[in-house]
């Protein structure tokens, strides 16, 4: 057995899932105290491989049918229980996504910390090797946290502990599945630094799987990016985010706003020639109108029993072909602020009127309603799930547009057509189409209420960036096609800035700054915005 | 997440008990004076002397207005006064109440003693090894018992295990303890026939989905046994539902147990509820019913009580 230079040997994997061949052909190598990151979007296979090197494959059902994976030339694919026991976290250990959901709800960190500790460093004091864990990973105030259940944690303490969790056995390798997903973006930055500063302490390898590009430049200094399967390109981080070999690679670069001249379209990846593609957007038209569609005054939001305001007094002006964004980390006050504009909830300070009209006298049937439309975050949950999207878009042409019987149906296929939506998917129900799909159907459903103002809450967050950049465009061609104003509420500077020509940035309910959206990220006047444009990830603009 | 808000919560919680408490009262008043006809002849029959006709309406406190009735019986309450029997002449109704209840509330307790451990055990059992041998048969066990009436499971037992095996009695009261144990077992067991089956598919279900919660593969991926990780993982996540079961299913407990007690022959409050309505004995009926309305609302008051404090996310869940 020799001893070679790299931790983890993967070769020619294929993995066999519910009868599909999820991973095909899949080989790299981890270097001792080096760094990968798996990049894909979902479907990829790049959690499945993760659940190779961690031994939870079989917990999903998966079966490796070809190649071999070794950790430290150990074989991975055919250990037994007692030899993954003996591997897992003390040799290998994971740091999960979701970290509220993999704390047990009714234990207190102390008690897990405990368990952990007990199984893993058999000996150890407990109580001092929890702290030493919790500070390790700069929890603050360690003695008392122990006390704490879970859900009482922040996000990002949260998966601070898992990370602490995982060092509890000393591992040589942390496989880290897209740790900071659910993160905001300030707080991303500070666990992808620990990350990074526990490597260097340690000496230990890190693989991380991530759907980001952007993130992996700041962890890792390999990267491969996985598609369907199949690993496309592998190579130094900088070379294969400079200057990609691969199609698909180029695809996720273009496809990202920040790369892109703001409020152009952004290259989509033509499936079937494998081109980049541009597609063209009609010219802007905009006549002037100086009568605002929606006219927020002092409007505010302060919740039964709060302590403070979920949205402090303010003032906002939307006219036709506008396009305005509300920035903000969790918690702002942003979507609270969305939902108040489209009249989805009224609020306790001030009034939105709409047209002249304020939201609380516009009764349900009120053509108005139609007027303001709003996109959602979950695309999938937004949909009636036993509905085909052709029925769906259906029932509100006929309630607004008054149509009947065939002519609906044919109005919502047209209507459906013009979201691009693929003939074939406009009779399947939502549970059979991609996320991206589901979010056309949601913005065709929006326009068949004839509206003027969209406000989109996160409507990219949960999607593909390839899915993404087709949304986006989609949106940008509609505001020029029918001048249509956008209201985009998002955590994504980049998204914002390519969309939007005047941006909110709010912190804790409250504007902290407001201007043209290119001026705001360019030389950002206030602290808090300036924290978030640093914190952001983002990649250079190489051409 | 502080304790003053967790009293603010419990003391909302007994407040909006009394509330329906407050409203069973006067529903159990309206229950007298909503039968149709006179309560007094329709106790008495029509064969009977205007003499004992007014003697029952001054027990009965009819002879005067009804709101001055409603005021009386509202104090009456409150010194713990339900009033006297129609028919048994001298016997108060708390007295009836008082006699009878140890017995049921001792049947209820073996009931959902056992219901909850052979619940729980049979429960876990099968979650363990899901959709194989063990489960099948356990959930095949507990559907039948879920099936079969309580009557019917009381008949069988005495038949087996006093009639042909002869380990313990068939029926009747002691009367004191511990006497009382062997008379208890039998009809226990009876009364656990409907909710133990309840709670074992409760358990089952949530110790299966707690299985797949993504803490027991991040507890596994750090090496922990599976044994250490049912016994403190799964377990204490799959037994939060039974405490609300249990407050819910307090009530058809006691109804339960009236078939129970006929079947056993005991004393209990369900031979008493049996023998007032049989005899028209309104005030009893009116006492048992509002006793048993306390009991469901009480049930139900401790297990939202006690439920914060096993589960640490409800305390913060203002």
């Amino acid at each position: 057995m020799s001893t070679s230079d790299n931790l983890v040997e993967v070769r020619n994997l294929g993995v066999l899932l519910a009868g599909r061949q999820v991973i095909r052909d899949v080989s790299f190598d981890i270097p001792r105290g080096g760094a990968l990151a798996l990049v894909g979007e979902s479907g990829s296979g790049k959690t499945v491989t993760a659940r190779v090197l961690t031994g939870l494959l079989s917990r999903i059902g998966g079966k490796v049918n070809s190649g071999t994976a070794t950790f430290d030339s150990q074989d991975l694919v055919n250990a037994n229980s007692r030899e993954w026991r003996k591997l897992r976290g003390r040799m290998v250990a994971l740091v999960p996504q979701a970290s509220l959901s993999s704390l047990d709800p009714v234990m207190r960190i102390g008690g897990q910390l405990a368990e952990t500790i007990s199984e893993l460093d058999p000996g150890a004091d407990i109580r001092l090797r929890s702290l030493e864990l919790l500070d390790q990973v700069r929890l603050p105030r360690p003695a008392a946290l122990l006390e704490n259940y879970p859900h009482e944690l922040s996000g990002g303490m949260r998966q601070r502990l898992m990370i602490a969790l995982a060092l509890a056995g000393r591992p040589e390798l942390i496989v880290a599945d897209e740790p900071t997903t659910a993160l905001d973006v300030t707080v991303q930055k500070d666990v992808l630094k620990l990350l990074g500063d526990l490597r260097k302490e340690t000496g230990m390898s890190l693989l991380m799987i991530a759907h980001d590009l952007a993130v992996v430049g700041m962890v890792s200094e390999s990267v491969a990016v996985m598609r369907g399967g199949e690993l496309v390109e592998k190579g130094a981080t900088d070379k294969v985010l400079g200057d990609p070999d691969h199609s698909y690679t180029k695809a996720l670069l273009a496809a990202r706003p920040e790369l892109a001249p703001v409020g152009t379209p952004l290259a989509v990846l033509d499936r079937e020639t494998g081109q980049l593609h541009r597609p063209e957007l009609p010219v802007l038209l905009r006549p002037r109108q100086p009568e605002p569609i929606i006219r927020a005054e002092g409007v505010g939001m302060t919740y039964h029993n709060a302590k403070a305001p979920a949205v402090h007094p303010l003032d906002i002006d939307i006219s036709a072909g506008a396009a305005i964004g509300i920035v903000g980390e969790s918690g702002s006050g942003k979507s609270t602020l969305g939902r108040i504009l489209v009249g989805a909830q009224l609020p306790t300070d001030g009034t939105v009127l709409v047209k002249g009209k304020s939201w609380q006298d516009v009764r349900a049937n009120d053509p108005l309603r139609g007027a303001v439309q709003m996109i959602f975050q979950d695309p999938y949950g937004a949909l009636t799930p036993w509905r085909t999207p052709r029925q769906i878009v259906a029932e509100v042409i006929a309630r607004w547009q008054g149509l009947h019987g065939r002519a609906t149906l044919e109005a919502a296929g047209d209507l459906l057509d013009d979201v691009g939506l693929p003939l074939q998917a406009m009779d399947r129900r939502p549970g059979g189409l991609s996320g991206g799909q589901c979010q056309r159907v949601g913005i065709a459903r929006a326009l068949a209420c004839q509206p003027q103002v969209l406000v989109a809450d996160e409507p990219t967050s949960s999607l593909d960036i390839s899915a993404q950049a087709q949304i986006l465009n989609l949106l940008m061609r509609l505001r020029a096609e029918r001048n249509l104003a956008l209201v985009i509420v998002s955590h994504d500077l980049a998204v914002i800035r390519h969309m939007t020509d005047e941006a909110l940035v709010m912190q804790h309910g409250q504007i902290v700054e407001r201007g043209p959206s290119s001026r705001i990220f360019s030389s950002p006047d206030n602290d808090y915005t300036r924290q978030l444009v640093s914190s952001t990830p983002t990649l250079r603009r190489t051409a | 997440m502080t304790l003053r808000a967790g009293w603010g919560q419990a003391a909302g919680k007994v407040g909006q008990s009394l509330l329906t408490l407050a409203s069973v009262i006067v529903l159990v008043f309206l229950l007298v004076r909503l039968i149709p006809g006179d309560p007094v002849t329709t106790i008495l029959g029509s064969e009977t002397s205007a003499e004992a006709e007014a003697a029952l309406r001054t027990a009965l406190h009819l002879d005067v207005p009804p709101v001055q009735q409603f005021f009386d019986y509202i104090a009456g309450l409150l010194h713990g006064d339900l009033g006297q029997s129609a028919v048994q002449r001298g016997d108060s109704v708390s007295g009836i109440i008082a006699g009878a209840l140890p017995t049921t509330l001792s049947i209820v307790a073996v009931g959902m003693l056992l219901s909850t451990i052979a619940g729980i055990s049979l429960g876990l059992a099968a979650a363990l090894s899901p959709y194989k041998a063990i489960d099948l048969t356990v959930r095949t066990i507990v559907m039948l018992l879920y099936a079969t009436p309580t009557f019917l499971i009381g008949l069988l037992l005495t038949l087996v295990f006093s009639i042909q095996l002869g380990w313990l009695p068939a029926g009747g009261w002691a009367g004191s303890y511990p006497d009382n144990f062997p008379f208890l077992v039998l009809p226990g067991i009876a009364l656990s026939g409907h909710l133990g089956p309840i709670i074992a598919r409760t358990v089952r279900q949530a110790a299966i989905e707690s299985s797949q919660q993504l803490y027991m593969e991040a507890a596994l991926s750090r090496g922990l046994s599976k044994s250490a990780l049912n016994f403190r993982h799964i377990l204490p996540n799959s037994v939060l539902p039974i405490i609300t079961l249990l407050g819910i299913s307090f009530g058809s407990l006691l109804t339960g147990a009236i078939i129970v007690e006929a079947v056993f022959g005991l004393p209990g409050i369900g031979s008493e509820m049996t023998k007032a309505v049989a005899r028209r004995d309104y005030p009893v009926i009116q006492g048992i019913a509002l006793m048993s309305a306390c009991a469901v609302i009480v049930g139900n008051l401790l297990a939202e009580l006690i439920y914060p404090l096993v589960d640490p996310r409800a305390r913060s869940a203002s």
